[in-house]
């Protein structure tokens, strides 16, 4: 088998393993809320698992490159778009909330708080990791 | 970047997979620098204008 067949293979292969594991987890959520049985979900989410770990082991295993420096390119842009509409996320929504929890004008429903919690935790990881990144690159 | 390495690869009679395992990376990077849709790192370049034994200026044109 020629290396384009192998690295077509090997990326089906990985495509087919994350997509058993999401499809394992949808089914096992909507299927353990039908039949209100817990094992159901507990497979599902046992299911995710095993296609996250079989698609990191393809691609750990594969004798073909199938991640290089455009790749990590692509990655390093996707994340930084990522983290940049939860920074403007936050700097829009934090503000009004606080305003109106503050004044009293409105109850803020505590899911708004929970986005507005998750928005400043990836933030933090992300500074963190970015200080941790930037001395081991000096 | 505009470059010449689709007329090197194909000269050398290689496929995009062949030069891909040759120098390290996957075919759709191949792919992506003779679309002028990638600019490879020093590094790849070097690594390429070894492979083709020539310099990393007769592949690529800054200018182009």
């Amino acid at each position: 088998m020629g290396d384009a067949a192998v690295e077509q293979r090997d990326q089906w292969l990985m495509a087919t393993a994350l997509g058993i594991g999401v499809s394992g987890l949808i089914a096992g959520l909507v299927a353990g809320a039908v039949l209100e049985a817990n094992i159901v979900v507990y497979v599902g989410i046992a299911t995710f698992w095993l296609g996250i770990a079989g698609h990191e082991a393809i691609r750990k295993r594969s004798t073909v490159t199938l991640f290089d420096e455009r790749d990590t390119r692509i990655d390093r842009e996707a994340s930084a778009v990522a983290v940049r509409t939860f920074v403007y996320l936050f700097v829009v929504g934090a503000p009004p909330l606080v305003t109106l929890a503050v004044t009293d004008t409105s109850v803020v429903p505590q899911q708004a708080w929970g986005v507005l919690s998750a928005c400043v935790l990836l933030f933090l990881v992300y500074a963190i990791a970015y200080v941790v990144l930037g001395d081991r690159h000096l | 970047m505009k470059n010449d390495l689709r007329e090197r690869r194909e000269k050398a009679e290689l496929s995009q997979a062949d030069l891909a395992e040759g120098v390290g990376v996957t075919r759709q990077t191949i792919n992506a620098i003779e679309r002028e849709r990638y600019d490879p790192s020093l590094e790849l370049a070097f690594t390429l204008a070894e492979y083709f034994e020539c310099s990393i200026e007769e592949i690529f044109d800054p200018d182009g």
